[in-house]
């Protein structure tokens, strides 16, 4: 009761310091005479990297994940408090961003000024004392930015909507960014958070006294190459340890009892520079009390609970001169501690100040640090939700869910699949190819790059995989529209696209190369197959794994100009015959573009050449919208997508081969009919019973 | 050649003013740190008295405001010849990053300026020699390319090794790939798993993607683990927003 009485007296204090700005000396209520020797007991509470994680919630998957989400963290804060009642409850950045919900709260459906953000409602309600800021933050551009935070940037261009936004009710702060046309921060760069605590004097009485807690907080200075479209010429940024020697003075002198650095970077022990992206290291010799890190989502120092993961080797491998101590929380003697990240863990520094020569000095010996994880009692039992939260955000948490299963306005008369795609059906394929091509066309005729609008000569390809055929068992196939017919068509969700490019981790590149490396591309794709023995009158199977489908890809050209064959009866790398664009051979010294993924431009799959080394296009957009895009378009144009335009152009086929014994595909279930609706001729039987793992075996004829 | 005199004109220019500045205000060598952020309020800012500190400090022969210099002036076209002189200067007092710098804008090359692997090669060495991972990583990628040089996969190995021992992320993960394939190295699945957790531990978009494949159906070295996997996918998802142009 009395903790409560206290904490919604600092709350509201807190509040008055975040509308007063920086330059506000505290109101302090008169302190009472400390006794040299008396002794203050508090701990420092911190979550880092939230990112939009509010629920125990996958919205990807539609299903709940206890491993992570502010509901659960609020279980942790709850104990943390009840066994140190003096203490505050920070946030290192990286709040805004992450999750559909955030996407959808800040771009689909952006909150309006009169509404505050699911995170931050959440936030709200944990009473948390302040906040810092991350790189993602940016991600939505400052407007925006602006108003959740109910913050006037001061930046040319940027201005917050009129009267008091929803947002934080807890002070936030920004010490190392600046607005280019004012010079001024774009937040109040620190503020001091005045507390009344219970501290034991030498002789053992109770004595309640203030002390006025600093909080900074620091971003790393590539925001401006990672949001460079939102901040290129608007701010600017200092490094970290010319900002905090710029503003820890200035708090000490303003009465500041501790300095508490939130800094939005990792450990990095090498030489300093003001560019660095993980400078935290370098802070602890600008007068700190306790640094807060994040950026990285790892846990520091290692983890208390019973069978806690070993200690990340990026801090295993911290030269034993750069004093840092990752097993008790300690970097060159200053307490720090990182959270993880999505809310799964609480940072916890617990120190003990101890009053001499009239101040307040931390001592060393008396403070921990803790990386506190859902699993924190016994390292086996997952913490409870807090059931106060899930009602604060029910409507944005169902209006997510809402989201993710949209009509996106199109319709389709064909069913997507990936069953047949290793025989050479293209139903789930083409249309990313068609996506992609479209966006790489559309952005070299828009570059106003010299170089990348000299390639507008240079043919644009593209390829892309069957992403969901089989890696995970007989019901992990793309089936989109399923019952999809010219007659009844079928209107694609959301979801969909997301079925059609499985993984939300990619952006879209692409990638310049010659003939030749076209062709080393196209073999590295045929790996996928076993080599038929054309004489074996015994079984073979086509497709011997489906391990590394996503390697399998499918390359295409508009009007389907570029077309090839596989020879399957010959071993891997020497598999690809007649490559040809518009019907003539291609030579290896032909150049193409191709549009794919930043997984393969950047040397996934090993395709010999394609290392990261001939990436000209290096999109900010994900496949997954590209698609979706796409979609969109083709829906405001004409409606819908249909299998003579978008699902059978089919790029590649077997060379073909008469085989003494059966080839078989294995596939899901059920599907013979589809294949013959869909015209795949080199599928003519499915086995009557499943094999093993659940797999249909269907026959394949290579002589058709 | 015009424009090259022009250049050797605005450098003499450039030191004489410095001169008569240094006599009005005499000042200690600054740190490499002052430096740099000077030359961030110059670029972030388009600060001109920023750019002069700069100028000033590089007609000094400082290198790493040579270095500063050169990377401002390399984002206007018309400044590229001045932005090469400046970065081999710098590049030849031993400037590390220089030397790097100067060797990326020589292999890319600029419309009018046909790329030279061939003349950058001897300056990612200087850089790579000098513990730069990245220059390390791209002599790496031109031996196994075969540009500017010929091909050669255990020399292309060798120069990814060490631009992944000086941490680079995207050398870990080709070498990954290297050791799991043996191209240019022996055979090594159990090497080429570490280096693949090692980037993916330091971000690497493809690495992320890869391990989240490989624990999602479990192998040799891991057990069936779809939650990492579900994890590791959704933090490359979420650090797609800063990985899109950083790799």
């Amino acid at each position: 009761m009395k903790t409560n009485l206290v904490m919604l007296a600092a709350l509201a204090a807190a509040g008055l310091v975040g509308c007063g700005g920086s330059n506000n000396t505290p109101a302090t209520p008169p302190a009472p005479a400390i006794p040299e020797g008396t002794t203050l007991t508090l701990a420092l509470m911190e979550t880092t990297d939230i990112h939009a994680n509010v629920m125990s919630y996958n919205y990807y998957a539609l299903a709940e994940d206890t491993s992570l989400g502010l509901e659960r963290t609020s279980t942790l804060v709850q104990a943390a408090r009840a066994e140190n009642p003096n203490n505050v409850l920070l946030d290192d950045g990286d709040v805004i961003q992450g999750t559909l919900l955030g996407d959808l709260q800040a771009v689909t459906k952006p909150v309006a000024c009169s509404d505050t953000m699911a995170v931050h409602k959440v936030m709200n309600a944990m009473k948390y004392d302040g906040g810092g800021f991350g790189n993602h933050e940016f991600n939505y551009g400052l407007p925006l930015l602006s108003q959740i935070t109910n913050t006037d940037f001061g930046v040319t261009g940027v201005s917050k909507p009129a009267g008091t936004c929803g947002g934080p009710t807890f002070p936030l702060v920004l010490t190392n960014v600046t607005s280019v046309a004012s010079g001024k921060p774009i937040v109040q760069p620190y503020t001091l958070l005045p507390r009344t605590f219970a501290a034991t004097t030498p002789d053992g009485k109770a004595l309640n006294v203030s002390l006025n807690i600093g909080i900074m907080s620091f971003v790393p200075p590539q925001i401006l190459e990672w949001d460079a479209k939102n901040l290129a010429g608007k701010v600017a940024v200092t490094g970290v340890q010319e900002a905090a020697k710029q503003y820890v003075p200035e708090m000490r002198t303003k009465g500041a009892d501790l300095v508490v650095a939130l800094s939005h970077g990792g450990l990095d022990t090498s030489t300093y520079s003001p560019k660095m992206e993980n400078g935290s290291y370098h802070l602890t010799s600008t007068g700190i009390d306790a640094l807060l890190i994040g950026h990285s989502h790892l846990i520091f120092p290692k983890g208390k609970e019973t069978g806690a993961a070993a200690l990340d080797p990026s801090f295993a491998a911290i030269p034993a001169s750069a004093n840092v101590d990752a097993i008790n929380g300690f970097v060159n003697g200053v307490p720090t501690v990182m959270a993880q990240s999505w809310g799964r863990r609480l940072g916890i520094i617990k120190m003990t100040l101890n009053y001499t020569g009239g101040k307040w000095v931390v001592q060393p010996t008396k403070t921990t640090v803790e990386s506190r994880g859902f699993k924190y009692t016994d390292g086996t039992t997952v913490v409870k939700a807090d059931a106060a939260i899930a009602p604060l955000i029910a409507t944005e948490h169902a209006a997510t869910i809402a989201y993710a299963k949209q009509p996106l306005g199109v319709t389709t008369d064909f069913e997507m699949s990936a069953y047949f795609a290793l025989v050479g059906d293209v139903s789930a394929i083409q249309l990313v190819n068609q996506a992609q091509i479209d966006y790489v066309k559309k952005f070299i005729a828009n570059s106003t790059d010299a170089t990348i609008s000299s390639y507008k000569n240079i043919p644009v390809i593209s390829c892309s995989a069957p992403f969901k055929a089989g890696r995970n068992g007989p019901s992990d196939f793309t089936d989109v529209a399923p019952g999809a017919s010219a007659a009844a068509p079928v209107g694609l969700q959301v979801r969909n696209p997301g079925d059609l490019y499985l993984y939300s981790n990619n952006n879209l590149q692409a990638v310049k190369i010659k003939g030749s490396d076209l062709k080393n591309w196209l073999e590295a794709a045929a790996k996928q197959f076993g080599q038929i023995d054309p004489t074996k009158t015994t079984e073979q199977d086509l497709v011997p794994s489906y391990g590394t489908i996503y390697n399998y890809d499918v390359f295409y050209a508009e009007g389907n100009a570029l077309t090839y064959q596989i020879d399957v009866t010959k071993p891997a790398g020497s598999r690809i015959v007649n490559v040809l664009y518009q019907g003539k051979p291609v030579a290896d010294t032909d150049d193409f573009i191709v549009a794919t993924n930043d997984y393969r431009a950047g040397g996934g799959g090993a395709v010999p050449g394609i290392d990261g080394s001939k990436t000209i296009i290096k999109s900010p957009d994900a496949n997954q919208t590209v698609v979706s895009n796409y979609l969109i378009a083709q829906g405001a144009a004409s409606g819908k997508v249909t299998l003579a335009n978008n699902g059978s152009a089919r790029s590649w086929s077997f060379v073909q081969t008469t085989t003494a014994g059966p080839v078989i595909l294995r596939s899901a279930p059920g599907h013979l009919a589809l294949a013959q609706s869909s015209g795949i001729k080199n599928i003519t039987a499915e086995s009557s019973t499943p094999d093993a793992s659940g797999f249909s075996k269907y026959s394949v004829d290579l002589s058709k | 050649m015009r424009i090259k005199n022009a250049a050797s004109l605005t450098l003499a220019f450039i030191a004489s003013a410095a001169a008569l500045i240094g006599c009005q205000s005499p000042e200690a060598a600054p740190a490499s740190a002052e430096i740099e952020s000077v030359s961030m309020v110059a670029a972030q800012k388009h600060d001109v008295q920023a750019e002069r500190r700069l100028r000033n400090w590089a007609a000094q022969g400082l290198p790493v405001a040579q270095r500063e210099l050169g990377l401002l002036y390399e984002s206007r076209p018309e400044q590229r010849d001045e932005a090469q002189q400046l970065l081999e200067h710098a590049a030849q007092k031993g400037d590390t990053e220089a030397a790097f710098q100067l060797a990326e804008m020589l292999r890319v090359g600029a419309p009018g300026h046909v790329g030279a692997p061939d003349k950058a090669l001897p300056w990612y060495q200087q850089a790579a020699q000098q513990r730069h991972a990245k220059a390390a990583l791209v002599l790496g990628m031109l031996f196994n390319n075969g540009e500017g040089t010929p091909r050669d996969l255990a020399e292309g190995a060798r120069w990814l090794n060490v631009a992944s021992d000086l941490g680079n992320a995207h050398a870990m993960f080709l070498l990954s790939n290297a050791y799991r394939e043996g191209r240019g190295v022996a055979q090594d699945p159990v090497h080429a798993r570490k280096l693949l957790e090692e980037s993916a531990e330091h971000e690497y978009p493809p690495a992320q993607q890869e391990l989240a494949m490989t624990v999602e159906n479990g192998d040799a070295f891991s057990a069936k683990d779809e939650l990492r996997a579900s994890h590791l996918l959704k933090e490359a998802t979420e650090h797609r927003h800063n990985n899109w142009n950083r790799f």
